[in-house]
Protein backbone atom coordinates (compact mmCIF):
# COMPACT_ATOMS: atom_id res chain seq x y z
CA UNK A 1 0.00 0.00 0.00
CA UNK A 2 1.42 3.34 -1.01
CA UNK A 3 -0.23 6.69 -0.52
CA UNK A 4 1.12 9.75 -2.26
CA UNK A 5 0.14 13.35 -1.76
CA UNK A 6 1.25 15.70 -4.51
CA UNK A 7 1.50 19.48 -4.70
CA UNK A 8 -0.63 20.40 -1.73
CA UNK A 9 -1.31 24.13 -1.54
CA UNK A 10 -3.45 25.60 1.23
CA UNK A 11 -4.30 29.29 1.39
CA UNK A 12 -6.73 31.58 3.18
CA UNK A 13 -9.37 33.52 1.21
CA UNK A 14 -7.12 36.60 1.45
CA UNK A 15 -4.50 34.69 -0.52
CA UNK A 16 -2.04 34.06 2.30
CA UNK A 17 -0.34 30.74 1.57
CA UNK A 18 -0.24 28.41 4.59
CA UNK A 19 1.13 25.29 2.93
CA UNK A 20 3.12 25.50 -0.29
CA UNK A 21 3.80 22.77 -2.83
CA UNK A 22 3.96 19.94 -0.36
CA UNK A 23 4.38 16.34 -1.52
CA UNK A 24 4.83 13.25 0.59
CA UNK A 25 4.60 9.49 0.41
CA UNK A 26 3.51 6.98 3.05
CA UNK A 27 4.26 3.28 2.55
CA UNK A 28 3.22 0.07 4.28
CA UNK A 29 5.54 -1.13 7.01
CA UNK A 30 7.27 2.21 7.40
CA UNK A 31 6.79 5.27 9.55
CA UNK A 32 6.94 8.81 8.22
CA UNK A 33 7.36 11.59 10.78
CA UNK A 34 6.16 15.06 9.87
CA UNK A 35 8.10 17.46 12.06
CA UNK A 36 8.11 21.21 12.50
CA UNK A 37 7.70 24.03 14.98
CA UNK A 38 4.29 25.36 16.01
CA UNK A 39 2.46 26.95 13.12
CA UNK A 40 4.46 25.23 10.40
CA UNK A 41 1.39 23.66 8.79
CA UNK A 42 1.74 20.07 9.99
CA UNK A 43 -1.82 19.63 11.13
CA UNK A 44 -3.22 21.46 8.10
CA UNK A 45 -1.47 18.89 5.92
CA UNK A 46 -3.18 16.07 7.83
CA UNK A 47 -6.59 17.71 7.55
CA UNK A 48 -6.06 18.28 3.83
CA UNK A 49 -5.15 14.63 3.37
CA UNK A 50 -8.50 13.68 4.94
CA UNK A 51 -10.33 16.48 3.09
CA UNK A 52 -11.58 17.93 6.38
CA UNK A 53 -10.04 21.42 6.28
CA UNK A 54 -12.09 24.30 7.67
CA UNK A 55 -14.43 25.83 5.07
CA UNK A 56 -12.66 29.19 4.98
CA UNK A 57 -9.45 27.67 3.65
CA UNK A 58 -8.93 26.86 0.01
CA UNK A 59 -6.68 24.06 -1.11
CA UNK A 60 -5.63 21.99 -4.07
CA UNK A 61 -3.78 18.69 -4.18
CA UNK A 62 -3.62 15.30 -5.79
CA UNK A 63 -3.91 12.08 -3.79
CA UNK A 64 -2.78 8.75 -5.21
CA UNK A 65 -3.33 5.35 -3.68
CA UNK A 66 -1.09 2.71 -5.28
CA UNK A 67 -0.66 5.01 -8.25
CA UNK A 68 -4.37 5.70 -8.87
CA UNK A 69 -6.11 8.98 -8.17
CA UNK A 70 -8.48 8.91 -5.21
CA UNK A 71 -10.58 11.50 -3.38
CA UNK A 72 -10.18 12.35 0.29
CA UNK A 73 -13.67 11.10 1.01
CA UNK A 74 -12.94 7.67 -0.47
CA UNK A 75 -9.73 7.44 1.54
CA UNK A 76 -11.30 8.39 4.86
CA UNK A 77 -12.12 5.44 7.12
CA UNK A 78 -11.71 2.70 4.52
CA UNK A 79 -8.03 3.20 3.71
CA UNK A 80 -6.95 5.72 6.27
CA UNK A 81 -7.73 6.09 9.97
CA UNK A 82 -6.67 8.83 12.34
CA UNK A 83 -5.48 9.07 15.93
CA UNK A 84 -6.02 12.50 17.38
CA UNK A 85 -4.14 14.60 19.87
CA UNK A 86 -6.60 15.13 22.66
CA UNK A 87 -8.08 11.79 23.73
CA UNK A 88 -10.33 13.29 26.40
CA UNK A 89 -12.33 15.40 23.95
CA UNK A 90 -12.34 13.00 21.00
CA UNK A 91 -14.96 10.64 22.45
CA UNK A 92 -18.67 11.12 22.90
CA UNK A 93 -19.08 11.49 26.68
CA UNK A 94 -22.56 9.93 26.84
CA UNK A 95 -21.76 6.74 24.92
CA UNK A 96 -19.93 3.65 26.06
CA UNK A 97 -16.85 2.28 24.31
CA UNK A 98 -19.03 -0.52 22.86
CA UNK A 99 -21.15 2.09 21.13
CA UNK A 100 -18.06 3.79 19.72
CA UNK A 101 -16.84 0.46 18.36
CA UNK A 102 -20.15 -0.37 16.72
CA UNK A 103 -20.38 3.08 15.22
CA UNK A 104 -16.96 2.66 13.65
CA UNK A 105 -17.74 -0.83 12.36
CA UNK A 106 -21.05 0.16 10.80
CA UNK A 107 -19.45 3.21 9.18
CA UNK A 108 -16.90 1.09 7.35
CA UNK A 109 -19.33 -1.80 6.80
CA UNK A 110 -17.68 -4.55 8.83
CA UNK A 111 -20.17 -7.07 10.29
CA UNK A 112 -17.72 -9.38 12.03
CA UNK A 113 -17.70 -8.45 15.73
CA UNK A 114 -14.54 -10.43 16.48
CA UNK A 115 -12.38 -7.64 15.10
CA UNK A 116 -13.23 -5.60 18.21
CA UNK A 117 -11.46 -7.95 20.57
CA UNK A 118 -8.51 -8.39 18.25
CA UNK A 119 -7.99 -4.65 17.78
CA UNK A 120 -8.27 -3.93 21.49
CA UNK A 121 -5.77 -6.63 22.35
CA UNK A 122 -3.39 -5.23 19.76
CA UNK A 123 -3.82 -1.75 21.21
CA UNK A 124 -2.78 -3.05 24.62
CA UNK A 125 -6.21 -3.17 26.28
CA UNK A 126 -5.95 -6.69 27.65
CA UNK A 127 -9.04 -6.35 29.80
CA UNK A 128 -11.17 -5.46 26.78
CA UNK A 129 -14.46 -6.86 28.06
CA UNK A 130 -14.50 -4.48 31.02
CA UNK A 131 -13.32 -1.53 28.97
CA UNK A 132 -16.14 -1.91 26.44
CA UNK A 133 -18.69 -1.15 29.14
CA UNK A 134 -16.98 2.07 30.26
CA UNK A 135 -17.83 5.68 29.46
CA UNK A 136 -15.02 8.05 28.42
CA UNK A 137 -15.05 9.90 31.75
CA UNK A 138 -14.37 6.66 33.59
CA UNK A 139 -11.12 6.15 31.73
CA UNK A 140 -7.69 7.78 32.01
CA UNK A 141 -6.03 9.69 29.18
CA UNK A 142 -3.68 6.82 28.40
CA UNK A 143 -6.53 4.31 28.27
CA UNK A 144 -8.54 6.59 25.96
CA UNK A 145 -5.57 7.03 23.67
CA UNK A 146 -5.20 3.24 23.50
CA UNK A 147 -8.93 2.98 22.76
CA UNK A 148 -8.50 5.50 19.96
CA UNK A 149 -5.73 3.32 18.53
CA UNK A 150 -8.03 0.29 18.86
CA UNK A 151 -10.80 2.10 16.96
CA UNK A 152 -8.35 3.01 14.21
CA UNK A 153 -7.16 -0.61 13.96
CA UNK A 154 -10.72 -1.91 14.01
CA UNK A 155 -11.54 -0.18 10.75
CA UNK A 156 -8.86 -2.37 9.12
CA UNK A 157 -7.47 0.72 7.41
CA UNK A 158 -3.92 0.03 6.20
CA UNK A 159 -2.79 3.63 6.72
CA UNK A 160 -2.78 5.41 10.09
CA UNK A 161 -2.38 9.15 10.50
CA UNK A 162 -1.46 10.16 14.06
CA UNK A 163 -1.56 13.88 14.77
CA UNK A 164 0.52 14.52 17.92
CA UNK A 165 -0.78 11.31 19.56
CA UNK A 166 1.19 11.66 22.79
CA UNK A 167 1.58 15.41 23.35
CA UNK A 168 -1.12 15.56 26.01
CA UNK A 169 0.02 12.50 27.93
CA UNK A 170 2.63 12.20 30.62
CA UNK A 171 5.95 10.62 29.70
CA UNK A 172 5.26 7.26 31.33
CA UNK A 173 2.08 6.79 29.32
CA UNK A 174 3.71 8.25 26.21
CA UNK A 175 6.39 5.60 26.28
CA UNK A 176 3.80 2.86 26.62
CA UNK A 177 1.69 4.14 23.71
CA UNK A 178 4.70 4.52 21.42
CA UNK A 179 5.85 0.97 22.16
CA UNK A 180 2.35 -0.26 21.35
CA UNK A 181 2.22 1.66 18.09
CA UNK A 182 5.58 0.27 17.09
CA UNK A 183 4.52 -3.33 17.76
CA UNK A 184 1.21 -2.98 16.00
CA UNK A 185 2.78 -1.48 12.87
CA UNK A 186 5.18 -4.37 12.66
CA UNK A 187 2.51 -6.97 13.31
CA UNK A 188 -0.07 -5.63 10.88
CA UNK A 189 2.34 -4.11 8.35
CA UNK A 190 0.63 -0.73 8.54
CA UNK A 191 1.76 2.56 7.09
CA UNK A 192 1.98 5.32 9.69
CA UNK A 193 2.37 9.04 9.37
CA UNK A 194 3.04 10.65 12.72
CA UNK A 195 2.91 14.40 13.25
CA UNK A 196 5.02 15.65 16.11
CA UNK A 197 7.42 18.32 17.27
CA UNK A 198 9.22 16.00 19.68
CA UNK A 199 12.48 14.64 18.30
CA UNK A 200 12.55 11.91 20.94
CA UNK A 201 9.37 10.48 19.42
CA UNK A 202 10.91 10.75 15.97
CA UNK A 203 14.03 8.92 17.11
CA UNK A 204 11.98 6.18 18.71
CA UNK A 205 9.48 5.53 15.97
CA UNK A 206 10.21 6.96 12.56
CA UNK A 207 12.00 5.57 9.52
CA UNK A 208 11.79 8.67 7.39
CA UNK A 209 11.45 12.29 8.48
CA UNK A 210 9.98 15.28 6.68
CA UNK A 211 10.75 18.63 8.23
CA UNK A 212 8.40 21.54 7.61
CA UNK A 213 8.95 25.21 8.15
CA UNK A 214 6.38 27.90 7.36
CA UNK A 215 4.33 25.62 5.17
CA UNK A 216 7.18 24.24 3.13
CA UNK A 217 9.22 21.07 3.25
CA UNK A 218 12.81 22.00 4.04
CA UNK A 219 14.27 18.55 4.46
CA UNK A 220 13.33 14.99 3.68
CA UNK A 221 15.71 12.31 4.97
CA UNK A 222 16.05 9.09 6.90
CA UNK A 223 16.13 9.24 10.70
CA UNK A 224 19.76 8.18 10.96
CA UNK A 225 20.81 10.84 8.48
CA UNK A 226 18.84 13.51 10.34
CA UNK A 227 20.50 12.79 13.66
CA UNK A 228 23.97 12.52 12.18
CA UNK A 229 23.93 15.18 9.49
CA UNK A 230 20.96 17.54 9.42
CA UNK A 231 21.16 19.60 6.23
CA UNK A 232 18.84 22.56 6.59
CA UNK A 233 19.32 25.24 9.27
CA UNK A 234 15.80 24.66 10.62
CA UNK A 235 16.49 20.96 11.20
CA UNK A 236 19.81 21.83 12.81
CA UNK A 237 18.13 24.27 15.20
CA UNK A 238 15.43 21.77 16.14
CA UNK A 239 17.98 19.02 16.70
CA UNK A 240 20.26 21.21 18.81
CA UNK A 241 17.33 22.32 20.95
CA UNK A 242 16.31 18.70 21.38
CA UNK A 243 19.78 17.46 22.33
CA UNK A 244 20.17 20.35 24.78
CA UNK A 245 17.42 18.76 26.86
CA UNK A 246 19.66 15.81 27.60
CA UNK A 247 22.63 15.79 29.96
CA UNK A 248 26.11 16.22 28.47
CA UNK A 249 27.03 12.57 28.04
CA UNK A 250 24.52 12.04 25.24
CA UNK A 251 26.19 14.78 23.21
CA UNK A 252 28.95 13.59 20.96
CA UNK B 1 15.90 26.14 58.98
CA UNK B 2 12.47 27.26 60.08
CA UNK B 3 13.47 30.90 60.12
CA UNK B 4 14.78 31.25 56.63
CA UNK B 5 12.26 28.88 55.04
CA UNK B 6 10.17 30.86 52.59
CA UNK B 7 7.48 28.20 52.69
CA UNK B 8 7.20 25.32 55.09
CA UNK B 9 4.64 22.53 54.89
CA UNK B 10 3.91 20.40 57.93
CA UNK B 11 1.80 17.24 57.55
CA UNK B 12 -0.24 18.85 54.81
CA UNK B 13 -3.13 16.88 53.33
CA UNK B 14 -6.01 17.62 51.00
CA UNK B 15 -9.34 15.85 50.71
CA UNK B 16 -11.92 16.75 48.11
CA UNK B 17 -15.62 16.12 48.66
CA UNK B 18 -16.56 14.31 51.85
CA UNK B 19 -19.23 14.78 54.47
CA UNK B 20 -21.70 17.56 54.04
CA UNK B 21 -24.35 18.88 56.40
CA UNK B 22 -26.80 16.23 55.25
CA UNK B 23 -24.79 13.09 54.90
CA UNK B 24 -21.61 11.38 55.91
CA UNK B 25 -19.42 10.45 52.98
CA UNK B 26 -15.76 9.61 52.71
CA UNK B 27 -13.96 12.21 50.61
CA UNK B 28 -11.23 11.60 48.08
CA UNK B 29 -7.84 12.07 49.62
CA UNK B 30 -5.58 13.66 47.03
CA UNK B 31 -2.62 14.51 49.23
CA UNK B 32 -1.56 13.11 52.55
CA UNK B 33 1.10 14.02 55.08
CA UNK B 34 3.38 16.22 52.99
CA UNK B 35 6.39 17.72 54.78
CA UNK B 36 8.46 20.11 52.73
CA UNK B 37 10.28 23.37 53.06
CA UNK B 38 11.45 25.83 50.42
CA UNK B 39 14.15 28.35 51.32
CA UNK B 40 14.14 31.72 49.65
CA UNK B 41 16.04 31.83 46.36
CA UNK B 42 15.76 28.06 46.08
CA UNK B 43 13.98 26.43 43.17
CA UNK B 44 12.15 23.19 43.53
CA UNK B 45 10.46 20.82 41.10
CA UNK B 46 7.36 18.77 41.80
CA UNK B 47 7.29 15.70 39.59
CA UNK B 48 4.93 12.76 39.27
CA UNK B 49 2.64 11.00 36.81
CA UNK B 50 -0.77 12.46 36.01
CA UNK B 51 -3.08 12.27 39.00
CA UNK B 52 -0.29 12.15 41.57
CA UNK B 53 -1.40 15.42 43.18
CA UNK B 54 1.36 17.73 42.01
CA UNK B 55 -0.93 20.48 40.72
CA UNK B 56 -3.03 20.32 43.89
CA UNK B 57 0.06 20.70 46.05
CA UNK B 58 1.09 23.69 43.96
CA UNK B 59 -2.32 25.30 44.48
CA UNK B 60 -2.16 24.69 48.22
CA UNK B 61 1.27 26.27 48.44
CA UNK B 62 0.06 29.37 46.63
CA UNK B 63 -2.90 29.69 48.98
CA UNK B 64 -5.44 29.22 46.20
CA UNK B 65 -7.09 26.49 48.21
CA UNK B 66 -7.02 25.74 51.92
CA UNK B 67 -5.32 22.55 53.08
CA UNK B 68 -7.63 20.03 54.78
CA UNK B 69 -4.99 18.85 57.23
CA UNK B 70 -1.74 20.21 58.55
CA UNK B 71 -0.43 23.73 58.16
CA UNK B 72 1.61 25.79 55.72
CA UNK B 73 3.95 28.48 57.07
CA UNK B 74 5.25 31.46 55.15
CA UNK B 75 8.29 33.07 56.82
CA UNK B 76 7.26 31.35 60.02
CA UNK B 77 3.64 32.54 59.99
CA UNK B 78 0.85 30.02 59.43
CA UNK B 79 -1.63 30.55 56.60
CA UNK B 80 -4.36 30.06 59.20
CA UNK B 81 -3.24 33.19 61.03
CA UNK B 82 -2.95 35.32 57.91
CA UNK B 83 -4.85 38.58 58.03
CA UNK B 84 -6.20 40.28 54.92
CA UNK B 85 -3.02 42.33 54.53
CA UNK B 86 -0.85 39.22 54.85
CA UNK B 87 -2.73 37.55 52.04
CA UNK B 88 -2.42 40.61 49.89
CA UNK B 89 1.34 40.70 50.42
CA UNK B 90 1.68 36.95 49.92
CA UNK B 91 -0.31 36.96 46.69
CA UNK B 92 2.05 39.63 45.39
CA UNK B 93 5.06 37.51 46.33
CA UNK B 94 3.91 34.37 44.56
CA UNK B 95 2.74 34.28 40.96
CA UNK B 96 1.43 31.40 38.90
CA UNK B 97 2.00 30.69 35.20
CA UNK B 98 -0.50 28.19 33.79
CA UNK B 99 -0.08 25.45 31.24
CA UNK B 100 -2.54 26.71 28.67
CA UNK B 101 -1.39 30.23 27.88
CA UNK B 102 -4.15 30.78 25.34
CA UNK B 103 -6.82 30.20 27.98
CA UNK B 104 -4.98 32.23 30.62
CA UNK B 105 -5.15 35.57 28.81
CA UNK B 106 -8.32 37.41 27.83
CA UNK B 107 -8.19 37.31 24.01
CA UNK B 108 -9.95 40.68 23.68
CA UNK B 109 -7.54 42.62 25.86
CA UNK B 110 -4.57 44.38 24.42
CA UNK B 111 -1.21 43.19 25.76
CA UNK B 112 -0.76 46.59 27.35
CA UNK B 113 -3.91 46.07 29.45
CA UNK B 114 -2.83 42.54 30.34
CA UNK B 115 0.50 43.80 31.69
CA UNK B 116 -0.73 47.05 33.24
CA UNK B 117 -3.37 45.43 35.41
CA UNK B 118 -0.95 43.80 37.88
CA UNK B 119 1.33 46.84 37.75
CA UNK B 120 -1.51 49.11 38.72
CA UNK B 121 -3.14 46.97 41.40
CA UNK B 122 -0.21 45.08 42.87
CA UNK B 123 2.53 47.67 42.56
CA UNK B 124 0.39 50.81 42.64
CA UNK B 125 2.08 52.53 39.72
CA UNK B 126 0.59 55.50 37.89
CA UNK B 127 -0.66 55.15 34.33
CA UNK B 128 2.46 56.55 32.67
CA UNK B 129 4.77 54.51 34.89
CA UNK B 130 2.71 51.44 34.00
CA UNK B 131 3.27 51.92 30.28
CA UNK B 132 6.99 52.39 30.75
CA UNK B 133 7.24 49.35 33.01
CA UNK B 134 5.14 47.24 30.61
CA UNK B 135 7.56 48.06 27.80
CA UNK B 136 10.48 47.08 30.02
CA UNK B 137 8.82 43.75 30.88
CA UNK B 138 8.18 43.02 27.21
CA UNK B 139 11.80 43.70 26.49
CA UNK B 140 12.76 41.30 29.25
CA UNK B 141 10.81 38.45 27.66
CA UNK B 142 12.29 39.37 24.28
CA UNK B 143 9.13 40.47 22.51
CA UNK B 144 9.03 43.60 20.32
CA UNK B 145 7.47 46.71 21.84
CA UNK B 146 4.93 46.72 19.00
CA UNK B 147 3.24 43.74 20.68
CA UNK B 148 1.87 46.10 23.34
CA UNK B 149 -0.78 47.30 20.92
CA UNK B 150 -1.71 43.82 19.75
CA UNK B 151 -4.63 41.86 21.12
CA UNK B 152 -3.89 38.63 22.93
CA UNK B 153 -5.72 36.65 20.24
CA UNK B 154 -3.22 37.82 17.62
CA UNK B 155 -0.22 36.24 19.33
CA UNK B 156 0.91 32.63 19.07
CA UNK B 157 0.96 30.18 21.97
CA UNK B 158 4.66 30.63 22.62
CA UNK B 159 4.44 34.42 22.54
CA UNK B 160 1.48 34.30 24.92
CA UNK B 161 3.40 32.05 27.28
CA UNK B 162 6.06 34.74 27.44
CA UNK B 163 3.35 37.36 28.05
CA UNK B 164 2.14 35.21 30.95
CA UNK B 165 5.66 35.14 32.37
CA UNK B 166 5.95 38.91 31.92
CA UNK B 167 2.63 39.31 33.72
CA UNK B 168 3.91 37.16 36.57
CA UNK B 169 7.11 39.21 36.72
CA UNK B 170 5.11 42.45 36.85
CA UNK B 171 4.38 41.88 40.53
CA UNK B 172 8.10 41.42 41.29
CA UNK B 173 7.39 38.05 42.89
CA UNK B 174 9.74 36.10 45.12
CA UNK B 175 8.39 32.82 43.78
CA UNK B 176 7.03 31.92 40.35
CA UNK B 177 5.04 28.71 40.10
CA UNK B 178 5.07 27.07 36.67
CA UNK B 179 2.28 24.53 36.44
CA UNK B 180 3.27 22.44 33.38
CA UNK B 181 3.98 25.77 31.66
CA UNK B 182 6.62 24.22 29.44
CA UNK B 183 4.87 21.09 28.26
CA UNK B 184 3.06 21.31 24.95
CA UNK B 185 5.47 23.89 23.54
CA UNK B 186 7.77 22.86 20.73
CA UNK B 187 11.47 22.34 21.52
CA UNK B 188 12.63 25.70 20.19
CA UNK B 189 10.13 27.66 22.26
CA UNK B 190 10.85 25.47 25.26
CA UNK B 191 14.54 26.26 24.96
CA UNK B 192 13.87 30.01 24.66
CA UNK B 193 11.62 30.04 27.70
CA UNK B 194 14.05 27.99 29.79
CA UNK B 195 16.82 30.46 28.92
CA UNK B 196 14.52 33.34 29.86
CA UNK B 197 13.64 31.77 33.20
CA UNK B 198 17.30 31.04 33.95
CA UNK B 199 18.07 34.72 33.35
CA UNK B 200 15.32 35.78 35.71
CA UNK B 201 16.60 33.38 38.36
CA UNK B 202 20.10 34.77 38.16
CA UNK B 203 19.24 38.46 37.87
CA UNK B 204 16.39 38.78 40.36
CA UNK B 205 17.01 35.74 42.54
CA UNK B 206 13.43 34.61 41.98
CA UNK B 207 12.56 31.10 43.16
CA UNK B 208 10.74 28.74 40.85
CA UNK B 209 8.26 26.05 41.68
CA UNK B 210 8.21 23.84 38.60
CA UNK B 211 5.40 21.33 38.26
CA UNK B 212 6.16 18.81 35.54
CA UNK B 213 6.29 15.18 34.50
CA UNK B 214 9.34 15.66 32.32
CA UNK B 215 12.53 15.02 34.28
CA UNK B 216 14.62 16.49 31.45
CA UNK B 217 13.46 19.97 32.40
CA UNK B 218 14.12 19.63 36.11
CA UNK B 219 17.86 20.21 36.41
CA UNK B 220 17.67 23.13 33.99
CA UNK B 221 15.83 25.24 36.55
CA UNK B 222 15.76 23.58 39.95
CA UNK B 223 18.12 22.52 42.69
CA UNK B 224 15.74 20.12 44.40
CA UNK B 225 13.27 17.54 43.09
CA UNK B 226 10.28 16.26 44.98
CA UNK B 227 8.62 13.12 43.66
CA UNK B 228 4.93 12.59 44.35
CA UNK B 229 3.16 9.29 43.92
CA UNK B 230 -0.54 8.95 44.56
CA UNK B 231 -0.63 11.92 46.92
CA UNK B 232 2.41 10.90 48.94
CA UNK B 233 5.80 12.52 48.95
CA UNK B 234 8.00 9.53 48.12
CA UNK B 235 11.37 11.10 47.43
CA UNK B 236 13.26 14.33 47.74
CA UNK B 237 16.75 14.79 46.39
CA UNK B 238 19.08 17.22 44.59
CA UNK B 239 18.20 17.73 40.92
CA UNK B 240 21.69 17.05 39.60
CA UNK B 241 22.24 13.85 41.53
CA UNK B 242 23.54 10.91 39.56
CA UNK B 243 22.38 8.37 42.10
CA UNK B 244 19.63 5.93 41.30
CA UNK B 245 16.12 6.95 42.19
CA UNK B 246 15.03 5.31 45.39
CA UNK B 247 11.29 5.50 44.76
CA UNK B 248 9.34 3.49 42.21
CA UNK B 249 7.76 6.62 40.70
CA UNK B 250 11.17 8.26 40.35
CA UNK B 251 12.46 5.25 38.48
CA UNK B 252 9.37 5.10 36.28
CA UNK B 253 9.69 8.74 35.35
CA UNK B 254 13.38 8.49 34.58
CA UNK B 255 12.85 5.40 32.45
CA UNK B 256 10.03 7.09 30.58
CA UNK B 257 12.43 9.57 29.06
CA UNK B 258 12.90 8.48 25.49
CA UNK B 259 16.47 8.08 24.26
CA UNK B 260 17.85 11.19 22.57
CA UNK B 261 18.93 9.42 19.42
CA UNK B 262 17.45 6.72 17.21
CA UNK B 263 18.38 3.16 18.13
CA UNK B 264 21.24 1.69 16.16
CA UNK B 265 19.58 -0.80 13.87
CA UNK B 266 21.53 -3.89 13.12
CA UNK B 267 20.02 -6.18 10.49
CA UNK B 268 18.66 -8.59 13.08
CA UNK B 269 17.34 -5.81 15.35
CA UNK B 270 17.87 -8.20 18.25
CA UNK B 271 19.33 -5.94 20.87
CA UNK B 272 16.78 -3.25 20.30
CA UNK B 273 13.72 -5.46 20.58
CA UNK B 274 14.80 -6.87 23.92
CA UNK B 275 15.36 -3.35 25.24
CA UNK B 276 11.82 -2.36 24.29
CA UNK B 277 10.42 -5.47 25.94
CA UNK B 278 12.31 -4.65 29.08
CA UNK B 279 10.97 -1.13 29.24
CA UNK B 280 7.46 -2.32 28.72
CA UNK B 281 7.78 -4.87 31.48
CA UNK B 282 8.83 -2.08 33.83
CA UNK B 283 6.02 0.26 32.75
Amino acid sequence: MRLELHNLNVCTHTGEALVKNLSLTVESGSVLALVGGSGSGKSLTCSALFDVLPRNLMYSCERKLNGENITGQALRGRHMASIMQNPSSAFNPVQTMMHHCQETLSAVGIKDQSVIAQAMLDAGLDDWKTVLALYPFQMSGGMLQRMMLALALMSQAPILIADEPTTDLDLVVQRHILNRLKKVIKKRQLALMIVTHDFAVVAQLADRVTIMHRGEIVENTSVEQLFVQPQHSVSQQLLTAHLALYPEETHD
Amino acid sequence: MTDNAFLQLKHVGKTYGGSSFWQFKAGKQVLSDINLSICSQQSIALVGASGSGKSTLCRLMLGLEPASHGEIYHNGKAFRDFARDDWQAYRRDVQLVFQDSIAAVNPRQRIQQVLCEPLQYLRGLSASQCVREAARLLDKVELPASSLEKKAGQLSGGQLQRICIARALAAKPKLIALDESLSGLDVLLQQQIIALLQDIQQQDGTSMLLVTHDLRLVDKLCQQVVVLDDGQLVEQRPAKSSELWSSKMGRELSEAILPARPPIRNPLEQSYVTETEECEALV
